[in-house]
């Protein structure tokens, strides 16, 4: 009881410096700070089946965004942006890493920051409360939609850098189902510019690229003649092409929609060069879910309809049932 | 058995292991791409390791490609131009022949995705049925003679729904990334 009364003062004497206006405009500081701060710290990932921990260090130089992103468990593996130069450090027959031109070709730090201030129509942003992450005190954020076609988010940030210390994508229910956490993290003028450099890994491999930043075009846009019947409020296409997957000779359209936050990809192809048979179980990665259905194609024929997203899986398959051939 | 970081220096020299790493830069000759094919094909760990580096270098230069006009004979168009990058007397400036040996890898490994494509189609639905969304030109033998039974990898539904949700991480790393995506990203497994 007695704690109680010590942390109910505690809290109340804070209150005043964590006066920094409306939940949403401490989200809007939160992406900023990722991008203008320096920091070096290591965080985990949970994903209900898996952990990743990873360190991330980022200085801004000179106005130059610099960072390293240090794989901390299994097979080394680093990546290390300076500018728009990327340089990969792997072990040779390491077949665990996926590194897409996406995730290099801009900041890492973007890859935390979120629009949750801009996606107030489907989403409802409150205050949860002051708590404590990584031995910070933390300010608690809820963004949590408005139907159930969607996940809800949950953030602690850090009350004086506005730093994200943690954040959870909760169901509609509360139950959490990814868990992003910094145990440890330098921020500001302590962060030693050596922490940038390359780690030593005997054996390593690294590759450097120029990345151009640009944003590649869909040329084959117009090919795409599948439309999703369905979706949820607030949804839009993002993207559509025409693409082959790795090693196989059959074309599958895809789709990908975003309301913002959350995204979803739809994957179609002809049932006749479709190598997954329908099954009932989907497939999960975390929130991620992978879905197939079969739907009537051109010409006569059944279209195989695959949509991966971090959407609940009902909602995520009301969409597959929904497309069709334009 | 499992890849170890002194295993590999044990299997190969020095020499062939920096051909199979250039092969997988995009940075070999067509040369070097047809030895190592060769001493790939010669050699079981050997192709093990081959296997993985593809994985690797897959990732890393993006494994899902635009449809363009025609992706097979861009391949095999690459494969001619392999050969006449080699020739002594062709005298190029230095960004050509860079443009070059970098198609002449990317060729040869598309050769082998090809190769895998049409083992797969004869795995699966039996010797006696062509590929049939694979253009003539991909069946035949040519100088680069690619491996077919190399890859040995039969599709399976998890594998699939695996390109797809690789895909889709991707995409949305490169469109509306966050932590999370992130995070799969990096440490994402195949198998």
């Amino acid at each position: 009881m007695c704690l109680g009364v010590v942390l109910r003062l505690v809290v109340g004497l804070l209150a005043p410096a964590l006066a920094w206006g409306a939940p949403p405009s401490w989200l809007a500081d939160m992406n900023r700070a990722f991008m203008d701060l320096n920091y070096d710290g290591v965080f985990s990932y949970f994903t209900g089946q898996d952990v990743a921990t990873l360190r991330i260090v980022h200085m801004v130089v000179d106005g130059e965004q610099r960072e390293r992103l240090v794989h901390l468990n299994g097979a080394p593996r680093e990546i290390i942006r300076r500018g728009n130069e990327v340089t990969r450090v792997l072990m040779p027959g390491d077949n665990l890493v996926e590194l897409s031109r996406g995730i290099a070709s801009g900041p890492f730090a973007r890859a935390f920051t979120s629009p949750f201030d801009r996606v107030s129509e489907h989403y409802v942003i409150s205050d949860l409360g002051v708590g404590r992450v990584a031995g910070r005190l933390a300010q608690g954020v809820a963004v949590m939609p408005n139907d159930s076609d969607r996940y809800g988010h949950r953030l602690w940030l850090d009350p004086e850098h506005r730093l994200l210390l943690r954040s959870e994508l909760v169901d509609r229910h509360g139950s959490r189902l990814e868990v992003f956490q910094f145990t440890q993290i330098e921020i500001g003028d302590g962060v030693d510019p050596s922490a940038l450099e390359p780690g030593r890994h005997e054996g390593a491999l690294a590759s450097v690229d120029a990345q151009s930043g640009g944003a590649e075009a869909d040329a084959d846009e117009a090919r795409v003649r599948w439309r999703a019947g369905w979706v949820p409020a607030g949804f839009s296409m993002a993207s559509s092409s025409v693409c082959y997957p790795q090693n196989r000779a059959e074309m599958v359209n895809t789709l990908m929609y975003t309301d913002g936050l959350a995204a979803f990809s739809i994957y179609v192809e002809d049932e006749r060069h479709a190598q997954a048979k329908a099954h009932a179980a989907a497939t999960r990665r975390g929130a991620t879910v992978a879905v197939t259905e079969f739907v009537p194609g051109p010409l006569g024929r059944r279209a195989q309809v695959t949509l991966v997203g971090e959407l609940p899986e009902p909602t995520v398959r009301r969409i597959a049932r929904s497309m069709y051939h334009d | 058995m499992e890849w170890a970081p002194g295993w590999l220096a044990r299997v190969m020299s020095e020499q062939l292991r920096e051909s199979l790493s250039a092969v997988m830069d995009g940075e070999a000759n067509a040369f070097e791409v047809r030895r190592v094919l060769d001493e790939v094909r010669r050699d079981a760990e050997l192709r093990k390791v081959w296997n993985r580096w593809q994985l690797v270098s897959a990732a890393l230069h993006n494994d899902v490609v635009p449809a363009g006009p025609d992706r097979a004979d861009r391949v095999w168009a690459g494969l001619s131009d392999a050969s006449a990058a080699d020739s002594p007397v062709r005298q190029a400036g230095p960004g050509h022949r860079w443009n070059a040996r970098r198609l002449t890898a990317w060729a040869a490994v598309s050769a082998v995705a090809l190769a895998m494509v049409a083992a797969t189609y004869l795995a699966t639905f039996g010797g006696d049925r062509a590929p049939v969304a694979l253009p003539e030109s991909a069946a035949r033998p040519t100088d680069l003679d690619p491996p077919v039974a190399l890859p040995g990898q039969l599709p399976s539904e998890a594998r699939n729904v695996d390109v797809y949700l690789l895909h889709h991480m991707q995409q949305k790393a490169a469109k509306q990334p966050d932590v999370g995506v992130f995070a799969k990203l990096v440490t994402f497994e195949r198998e």
